[in-house]
């Protein structure tokens, strides 16, 4: 992958995949979870969170049959070079569509609550500026960043939290089905793909300790679906069903009404670097798993000269919606509705090429 | 190290470029601290903003008081007509030097009149205003915003802004002043099952409000109709009832009481209670909730909603005028029952022009939604039409748990 093979702990492949999958909780992906359940939306992300177990245990069954190999080289030796190439574009979409719609929110984000004289452009350009930086370096740098920040961005998240209880309203939870059973089901198997982002796993998967992956994977997504779910919960608990519905950002509106007397108002500027943060977190890990996708697929050993490739489309992927609502449902449709199941699927074709060849698939977490 | 030293500055420099475009110092801009509205005589809308003289204030008012219009004090004022509330901050930036912002403003003050014919589509969509906050009050003023604005000097503050706070923050020692900000009001105005209670305020009304000198409870005063001399100009009590965005009724400060105990907000109130055994005379008690009233709702068969209420108070003996012996345990259940029908009777006033209005804003459709098993189904019931045909008996029990300092009195002779 590069010159030197990056060595990774457990805590910090951990904080990466949580940071991965839940860093899009603090932009607009909630309001669509609250509509889809009215006031029972909590119940959406914690069936996320489960269904989301259920993939990083079928991807982990993949992987386990290949140590050492990451998804791309998996899908090539069980797939074979054309398939594979079709399974890789989905990888690097998932990390292109991701990364692109996410540097357009945090920066429309920046230019509507704090910048707003500053053109988007420049905003966009600090943001990856730093993040490219980051993905150059490669994955022992985006994962030690992520794990020297994790306890920035969860002291924080809490407190935000925590700093809201006088304003929660217990009676949000009534009536209880909300939009009934079916419809919140069917709101929480529409937006599977916020789990999408287990794909890091397969990402990163040769550099984790050896027999890591499952302990990786699932406490991954159980802090990520942690966070999914109180960050739907308090939203809800502070504005109510339906006025929550109607906010495009809730966390930063949970920051904004944060009121400790006269002198404790104004928070948001304390909460800036729990949005900031965890997005350029995420935009450096989707700039670098690009890459690696990317350096696989044309079977080269550095990821390095794909970093500002995959900038590039990352960048066009942000400006193509013509505004921020365009943005936002783009990625709701095309990422978090539907993409967990292409994912699913492409898992259980390779497990089923590898019973049928009588490759992998079969062993234990240690490979064998 | 250098590429180090070049990654750093790069980031250093990158991260400065906002300040390219979003320079902005605290002391080139107009903070604007309040902003009225009224129907407008040239426009659709006489706005008016209060905004801060920071250096007057950051010298203490430079020994005079604080004064709008154009003397020497901590605000000014303008009055501008326009189309709406948000084209007026453009038009400020016509007639005051710093550039006008609302990050600070405190009050949001809209007239009676105005607020009469519908104020939903001034204030719910300013909460996409990225300078707007939810933590602002919305205050309905008797006759025009512009007048009561600049007429509503602080006597002990040099700043305005935290005049304006302070004075809505009465609403914890007095149960005259409702507790709702734009935040409430703005969730109740969207939601089924509540309706909001913004603060009634008014300017000091210099003539007397009354004939006669007969007794009147204290809470039956509202702002515009407050006896008194002196103080500052500005007076809030009692609340305005909202339904569908428009101002339908005013609530008497007992109401109001009432309206902050069913939502958990009341903190205490001293009522002057009529004494059982000695007309003309009053007992003095504390009261403040023993727990938030207990609301149990069912759908009768004819398909409108049987409430009942369980309201816990408790609290301690202030002063009793007729010096009658109530503090012995065998006579205080005689107090305890005086208190308990005079805050009954508060409560039943408050529910029966909760109903008569035909707005909940005691909130107990919000009890009413746990019958239902979805949202949907709760929205079909319909609970605004049925509200004000619904069946409501409250029960109300208060305990002396104290009796002041005097453990018994001695009657006069």
């Amino acid at each position: 992958m590069s010159r030197f093979k990056p060595v990774m702990g457990v805590s910090e492949g951990i904080t990466l995949l949580f940071i991965f999958i839940s860093a899009k909780v603090f932009l607009a992906h909630v309001t669509f979870i609250l509509h889809d359940g009215m006031n029972a939306s909590w119940v959406i992300p914690i069936i996320n969170t489960l269904i989301g177990l259920l993939g990083v245990l079928l991807l982990v069954a993949v992987l386990n049959g290949h140590p050492g190999k990451d998804l791309v080289e998996i899908g090539e030796e069980l797939a074979g070079p054309y398939i594979n190439t079709l399974f890789s574009l989905f990888y690097l979409a998932v990390f292109v569509i991701g990364a692109g719609f996410t540097l357009r929110f945090v920066s429309e984000r920046v230019v509507a609550g704090f910048l707003p004289d500053t053109p988007i452009s420049m905003v966009t350009l600090s943001f990856l500026v730093g993040t490219v930086t980051v993905a150059y370096l490669g994955l022992e740098a985006v994962s030690r960043t992520a794990r020297f920040l994790v306890v920035v961005l969860v002291v924080s998240t809490l407190a935000l939290v925590v700093l809201t209880i006088p304003f929660w309203q217990g009676h949000v939870f009534y009536p209880l089905l909300g939009a009934g059973v079916w419809d919140v089901l069917r709101g929480a198997l529409t937006t599977t793909g916020n789990y999408v982002q287990i794909l890091l796993l397969g990402i990163i998967y040769p550099f984790l300790p050896q027999g890591k992956a499952r302990l990786v994977g699932v406490w991954g997504v159980l802090i990520a679906g942690f966070f999914f779910t109180i960050l739907v919960v308090v939203p809800l608990l502070i504005f109510t069903f339906p006025t929550v519905t109607e906010m495009s950002l809730p966390t930063f509106e949970m920051s904004r009404i944060i009121n400790i007397g006269r002198f404790g108002q104004r928070m948001e500027v304390v909460f800036l670097p729990i949005w900031v943060f965890s997005n350029m977190i995420f935009m450096a890990v989707s700039l670098y798993a690009g890459a690696a996708v990317l350096a696989r697929l044309f079977k080269l050993g550095d990821y390095r000269p794909f970093v500002l490739a995959v900038t590039v489309f990352t960048t066009v992927m942000a400006y193509m919606p013509l505004n921020s609502p365009q943005a936002s449902y783009w990625n709701h449709d095309y990422l978090s509705r539907y993409s967990f199941y292409v994912l699913v699927l492409i898992m259980l074709i390779l497990l089923l090429a590898a019973r049928l060849k009588g490759k992998g698939g079969a062993k234990n977490e240690k490979g064998v | 190290m250098k590429r180090v030293f070049s990654v750093v500055l790069l980031l250093a420099t990158v991260m400065m470029l906002g300040g390219c475009y979003d320079y902005s110092e605290p002391d080139e801009k107009a903070w604007i601290l309040a902003l009225g509205l009224d129907k407008g005589r040239q426009n659709v809308l006489t706005v008016t903003a209060v905004i801060a003289i920071p250096k007057a204030i950051a010298g203490g008012g430079g020994g005079e008081p604080a004064a709008g219009g154009a003397g020497g004090g901590t605000f000014f004022i303008v009055s501008m007509e326009t189309p709406t509330l948000l084209s007026f901050l453009e038009l400020l930036d016509t007639v005051v030097d710093r550039r006008a912002d609302m990050s600070q403003t405190k009050w949001l003050v809209c007239s009676r009149e105005l607020a009469e014919e519908g104020i939903g589509r001034y204030f719910g969509p300013v909460t996409r205003f990225y300078q707007f906050r939810r933590s602002a009050h919305v205050v309905i003023c008797e006759g025009r915003a512009e007048d009561f604005l600049e007429q509503g000097k602080p006597i002990l503050e040099d700043n305005v802004g935290k005049y304006y706070e302070l004075l809505m923050r009465g609403w914890r020692y007095t149960e005259f002043i409702p507790f709702d900000t734009f935040h409430f009001l703005h969730l109740k105005s969207n939601t089924i099952g509540v309706a909001p209670v913004a603060p009634l305020a008014a300017l000091n009304r210099k003539e007397p409000v009354y004939d006669d000198n007969t007794p009147k409870p204290k809470g039956a005063y509202q702002a515009g109709r407050l006896p008194r001399r002196g103080g500052g100009e500005i007076e809030v009590m009692g609340g305005a009832a909202f339904k569908a965005g428009r101002m339908v009724g005013t609530l008497d400060a007992d109401q109001v009481g009432v309206q902050k105990m069913f939502f958990g907000n009341l903190k205490r109130t001293i009522m002057d209670v009529p004494d059982p055994e000695h007309p003309g005379f009053f007992i003095i008690v504390d009261v403040k909730p023993r727990y938030n009233p207990r609301v149990d709702v069912r759908i009768g068969e004819d398909d409108l909603p049987e409430i009942s209420v369980e309201v816990g108070l408790e609290g301690t003996i202030m002063s009793i005028q007729s010096g009658e012996e109530y503090e012995t345990p065998d006579r205080l259940p005689v107090l305890e029952q005086a208190v308990e029908r005079a805050y009954l009777e508060d409560i039943n006033k408050t529910v029966a022009k909760s109903q008569a209005l035909g707005a909940d804003f005691l909130g107990l459709g919000l009890h009413a939604k746990k019958l239902f098993l979805t949202w949907p189904q709760w929205v079909a019931y319909d609970w605004d039409t049925k509200y004000p045909d619904a069946t409501i008996n409250v029960s109300v029990d208060y305990r002396v748990r104290r009796v002041g300092l005097i453990h018994e009195t001695v009657p006069l002779k």
